[in-house]
């Protein structure tokens, strides 16, 4: 088995795992708000992530969903529906790097009976 | 035969064709389409589990005599649910989005079955239970729209009554059957509500029914799957937010509705034609769906047959069988062995599986014994 046979599939996995977290992170700031804070009663995730010093770390998280979720700006339901985005990609990361690592399992193998 | 290679050839070819380039992305392993049956299925737990959650707050009443901030009926519940309830809205909206896909992928499945031949003969158990259950989920969803008790629900209760009382003889009843009473009120919620769950749990005994012939029925993808199925429905709730309409007055007349082609179009097809036709169209359709088995005659079935005298009874290719064609019965007395193979000859496919799994050889398919696959082997080696 090659080095590429051999590293690739646990890179790929690293990397979707990663954005399985990264989305699963995401899903909190989401129902607190941060991502649509023109709802009232939202601004609580803003609040907190400017005390926990990270409201630059999600300013491109919340660019993205301003420009994609504008219509959902008058929504009070907004924050729960962008939960339910973020939801949804760590969905697809997790099966996309579960299946990475299955695959090696599903390739036909043939076993010859010794005698 | 002239038809069917006319039909499902080339489309079992574009089918086969299209499952082996999923293979090569997702492999056999998480190929959806291995799954086809397993789909809706998925999607029938999920729309169980968030109905329950939406049950908890709907309230199946029409009162609305009165203005009033805390007027309560089933479209102020809905409301409720959707501006009030923490993930109301999501649930809602997962709950319609599912059915949605339900019926999708029933159709999906039912293509596939179409372009893989597998419908006919001994399969026609699970295409005629398979047709029950399609109009059971499509009535179902109907009954779905009722419940929110907007405009559309009204239009679509009295445009449903019309067709029911445009039957001759059993219109009547059915129609006083289907809003409880001789006009509309509160006990017509209160039956949309006992139709959309009652019906509901039923489709477990019609699945039931659809999976009883088969030895193995893949019922439940693999997890992998599944995410990508919920993470589907989340990113459309997402996408397409769900709205409620105006709160249906009984004094009001709408005339027109925004449509949901998976399972309003029947009320589509009673706009453009007489309800007289609208009837015999789907009377027939119906008839016609659920004879399609018969349809394509084929060569029949050469079953295979059990050698009595070398079987042992034990059970290998009861067990191996895949269509419960196979029966282990006591054996007669005087026999050395306690059971004995019987094949319902009905269900068999000759697949010849049981014949791979006798070490006796004690069954065989009639057009093809073991001893001439022996000898073609034989002849093939030398």
């Amino acid at each position: 088995m090659s080095n590429r046979d051999r590293f690739l599939p646990i890179i790929l996995v690293l990397i979707f795992a990663a954005g399985c977290l990264g989305m699963t992170f995401m899903m909190p700031w989401a129902e607190l708000g941060l991502f649509t804070p023109s709802i009232p009663g939202s601004d609580f995730g803003l609040q907190l992530a400017k005390s926990l010093h990270i409201s630059e770390l999600l300013s491109p998280a919340i660019a993205f969903v301003n420009s994609n979720f504008s219509y959902l700006k008058d929504d009070v339901n907004a924050p729960y529906y962008v939960y339910g985005f973020f939801m949804a990609m760590a969905l697809v990361s997790a099966a996309i790097g579960i299946a990475v690592i299955g695959r090696q399992d599903a390739e036909e193998k043939t076993v010859l009976p010794l005698k | 035969m002239v038809m069917q290679k006319l039909y499902t050839d080339p489309l079992n070819k574009v089918t086969l064709w299209l499952e082996h380039w999923t293979n090569v992305v997702a492999t056999s392993k998480y190929n959806p389409f291995y799954y086809h049956g397993a789909l809706p299925q998925f999607y029938l737990w999920v729309l169980f589990l968030s109905g329950l959650l939406l049950f908890a707050y709907y309230i199946p009443t029409i009162d609305n005599a009165y203005a009033s901030d805390r007027l309560i009926n089933a479209w102020t519940s809905v409301d409720y649910i959707t501006k009030t309830i923490p993930f109301g809205a999501v649930f809602r909206g997962i709950h319609r989005y599912a059915g949605d896909a339900m019926v999708l992928t029933i159709l999906l499945h039912i293509a596939r079955v179409w372009f893989t031949d597998r419908y006919r003969q001994y399969r026609w158990v699970q295409w005629v239970s398979g047709v029950v259950l399609l109009l059971a989920v499509l009535f179902i969803g109907q009954t779905g729209y009722y419940l929110v008790w907007d405009e559309r629900s009204l239009l679509l209760t009295r445009m449903t009554v019309s067709a029911f009382e445009a039957l001759p003889i059993i219109g009547q009843p059915l129609k006083e059957w289907f809003i409880n009473g001789k006009e509309i009120t509160n006990l017509t919620l209160s039956n949309y509500l006992f139709i959309h769950i009652g019906l509901s749990f039923t489709l477990l005994f019609g699945l039931w029914v659809h999976y009883v012939r088969m030895a193995r029925p893949v019922i439940t993808p693999p997890p992998v799957v599944n995410y990508v199925l919920v993470a589907i429905i989340l990113g459309v709730v997402a996408m397409f937010p769900i709205q409620s309409g105006v709160m249906a007055q009984l004094t009001q007349t709408p005339t027109t509705f925004e449509i949901d082609w998976f399972y309003l179009w029947p009320y589509w097809l009673m706009t453009k034609m007489s309800l007289g036709f609208f009837w015999l169209l789907m009377i027939g359709a119906t008839a016609l769906l659920t004879a399609v088995p018969w349809f394509v005659r084929s060569k029949p079935v050469e079953a295979a047959e059990v050698v009595l005298t070398k079987c042992t009874g034990c059970s290998l290719c009861d067990k191996d069988c895949p269509y419960e064609a196979i029966e282990m019965v006591p054996a007669p007395a005087g026999s050395r062995f306690k059971l004995l193979a019987t094949v319902k000859t009905y269900r068999c496919s000759g697949c010849g599986l049981c014949v791979g799994a006798c070490a006796f050889d004690a069954i065989d398919l009639p057009n093809l014994l073991d001893s001439d696959v022996t000898n073609q082997i034989k002849v093939a080696a030398q």
